[in-house]
């Protein structure tokens, strides 16, 4: 990948606890090109979310800290930006939708009214030119009877249909990258392929590059290029795709693997991955995941493992890595 | 239509209400201790004079005949006579609802203009100096009595600075300018203490408005911070505080015993103490049900804006 649109180096986040800082995010890197798709996965608790946050500046001021890194745009240096230049980005070059619909829109104003400020945001124009983009949004995120639609408070629409207007919104300034925040998670089954189709069409039709975080790996495989496996705020294997979905070679991404539900009979049986997420403030020494690892060795809680290319694009964070294919 | 039925659901509910209000307010005149027919005859009682009062006033009759006649009375726009000056008391409360009126409307805005802004302060900062001063302000406003405010406001600005009329109430047609400056003291010893609880609920409702996901969307939109507080936070905060402003407003208008009697006010207060004092019962019974009306009417104004201002109500 030349010069990609995202470039997140070594990013570090914590956050304010009782005593000291609690990291969220720890040394994460990814990149995702221009209009192509990164899909980061992971546990709650793994980081994608304040990576997400961190890239786009929501992060709360209060109790967030960045304590390293970098987050490249084409190159520029978003962190070291000034709050004003950042806040014109949001919504502009970089838009985000969220995981909750229902409370992700402001109850008090009519949803075209929330479309059309978002517009006049980045590109000041008279209102009834902004109505015209507003409805054309509505259009292209398959609202029907948009023009009826502009006037109704959010509390009319369903789940689904909040959703599709929070993906208006992120387009209203014509982004390039798209972070999308568990943007099905609240909805039901049918409403979430239907949302993934929509991304899926925004990014091939508009060109936006989507970043796309989900603890959901059947939804990522569905429309990532790449794909990023966060666990305790650490990147332990990124690569493409397809390669990773074939050939995982983290432990704990088989694991993930292994608790994707499908529908085809006779497959093998749903696999949990044992304990929990730890915790930030006291890590297993060594690697993050050996206390939960079935290939754990000795050497894996004496020092953390690099990340190591496997294949071309393809790295993981494992002292086993490769490991040999089971039969 | 959906605000016709709600606002005909509101109006029905008065109905009880008023009915045992006024069955208090009855009810007034015989709790108290003594004959009213007694009390009315005063000085003289010859039972001859005190049997013919009871029978003109129908204290003769079974007490819910007594009652209905009221009732009927009360529903004409006939509230007694005053004993004291011999005025209907519908005459008198209409002569001093003006009074209260402006005082309530001018200690109304105050409170509005001072503690909505420092409630939006507060929680927009938070933490900053002006939000600690603030709190300062909401706490003094609400915990310092009125009547010693209004006493040091006094001595201040009227008896050393001579800046505002120490009391009295002068008419606007009169003197606009002595009527402005009589009502400043006064208006701004209510309005503090509403100001202090309305400052309170505007940063409390800010602060959970401010916290809600439909700000981080405001902010994920690139809006400027000022826009994603006075609207996005602003309009969701309002709704709890414009309810509160409305029962407060109510409570203004059955008239401030203490603020009126300092700054001889002659409004619903003072006319109340005078009532009191001369155990005028026709003018305490009929201040106490114009002032529950009033307050019906001041949380039927909340509903309605309470309505307006939500859209989830009205669809």
């Amino acid at each position: 990948m030349s010069a990609p649109l995202l470039d997140v180096r070594g990013l570090a986040v914590g956050f304010a606890g009782e005593d000291g800082l609690v990291p969220a995010v720890q040394g994460a890197s990814f990149a995702l090109g221009a209009g192509a798709c990164l899909g980061i996965v992971g546990e709650s608790g793994s980081g994608k979310s304040v990576a997400a946050l961190s890239v786009m500046g929501l992060l709360p001021p209060a109790t967030a800290r960045i304590t390293g890194g970098s987050v490249l745009l084409d190159g520029r240096d978003l962190l070291a930006l000034t709050p004003e230049a950042r806040r014109q980005l949001r919504g502009g070059e970089i838009a985000m939708i969220f995981q909750e619909p229902m409370t992700s829109l402001n109850p008090a104003f009519t949803i075209g009214d929330q479309i059309a400020e978002a517009i006049r945001a980045h590109a000041p124009m008279s209102a009834a030119a902004a109505r015209e983009r507003a409805i054309a949004l509505l259009r292209q995120v398959r609202i029907a009877s948009p023009e009826k639609r502009y006037d109704e408070y959010p509390h009319r629409l369903s789940g689904g249909m909040r959703q599709r207007v929070m993906i208006a919104i992120a387009l209203a300034g014509n982004p390039r990258l798209l972070i999308a925040d568990e943007p099905t998670t609240a909805l039901d089954v049918t409403v979430q392929a239907q949302i993934v189709a929509l991304l899926r069409d925004i990014q091939r039709e508009r060109g936006t590059a989507i970043l796309l975080i989900s603890h959901n790996l059947g939804l990522i495989a569905g429309l990532a290029d790449e794909i990023a496996v966060m666990y305790a705020g650490r990147v332990l294997e990124h690569g493409p795709a397809a390669r990773i979905l074939a050939h995982p070679e983290h432990p704990y991404t088989i694991g993930l693997l292994g608790a994707v539900p499908r529908a085809a009979p006779g497959e093998a049986p749903l696999v949990g991955i044992e304990g929990s997420v730890p915790d930030p403030r006291h890590p297993p020494p060594g690697c993050v995941f050996q206390p939960r690892c079935p290939f754990a060795e000795a050497r894996c809680a004496e020092a953390a493992p690099p990340l190591r290319a496997l294949a071309p694009g393809h790295h993981a964070a494992c002292h086993l890595a490769p490991l040999e294919p089971v039969a | 239509m959906r605000f016709l039925l709600f606002l005909g659901q509101r109006l029905a509910l008065t109905v009880p209400t008023l009915l045992i209000l006024s069955v208090l307010v009855f009810a007034l005149q015989h709790l108290l201790p003594g004959d009213p027919a007694l009390a009315l005859a005063g000085e003289d009682m010859d039972p001859d004079v005190v049997a013919e009062i009871r029978h003109r006033y129908g204290f003769d009759l079974p007490i819910w005949h007594q009652y209905w006649n009221w009732l009927l009375a009360a529903l004409q726009g006939d509230l007694g006579m005053s004993l004291r000056n011999s005025m209907s008391v519908v005459q008198l409360l209409l002569g001093k609802l003006g009074i209260t009126l402006q005082l309530a409307v001018a200690s109304m805005v105050l409170a509005l203009v001072i503690g909505i802004p420092l409630g939006v302060l507060a929680a927009a900062r938070p933490g900053s100096f002006a939000s600690l001063a603030a709190s300062g302000f909401a706490l003094s406003g609400i915990s310092v009595p009125h009547f010693w405010l209004g006493i040091m406001l006094v001595l201040a600005f009227s008896v050393n600075l001579n800046w505002f009329p120490s009391s009295g109430y002068t008419p606007f047609a009169e003197d606009p300018g002595r009527w402005a400056m009589g009502l400043v003291l006064p208006a701004f010893v209510l309005g503090t203490g509403i100001a202090g609880v309305l400052m309170r609920h505007t940063r409390s409702a800010m602060l959970q408005a401010l916290g809600s996901d439909y700000i981080r969307t405001a902010r994920a939109k690139g809006l400027r911070e000022q826009r994603v507080v006075l609207k996005h936070a602003l309009r969701n905060a309002l709704v709890p505080v414009v309810t509160l402003g409305a029962i407060e407003f109510g409570q203004l208008l059955s008239g401030a015993v203490l603020t009126e009697q300092i700054f001889s006010i002659p409004g619903f207060g003072k006319l109340l103490v005078d009532g009191v004092l001369y155990r005028d019962y026709a003018v305490v019974q009929g201040l106490v049900l114009v002032s529950a009306l009033l307050f019906i009417a001041a949380s039927l104004v909340a509903d309605i804006l309470y309505f307006v201002i939500n859209p989830r109500l009205r669809s």
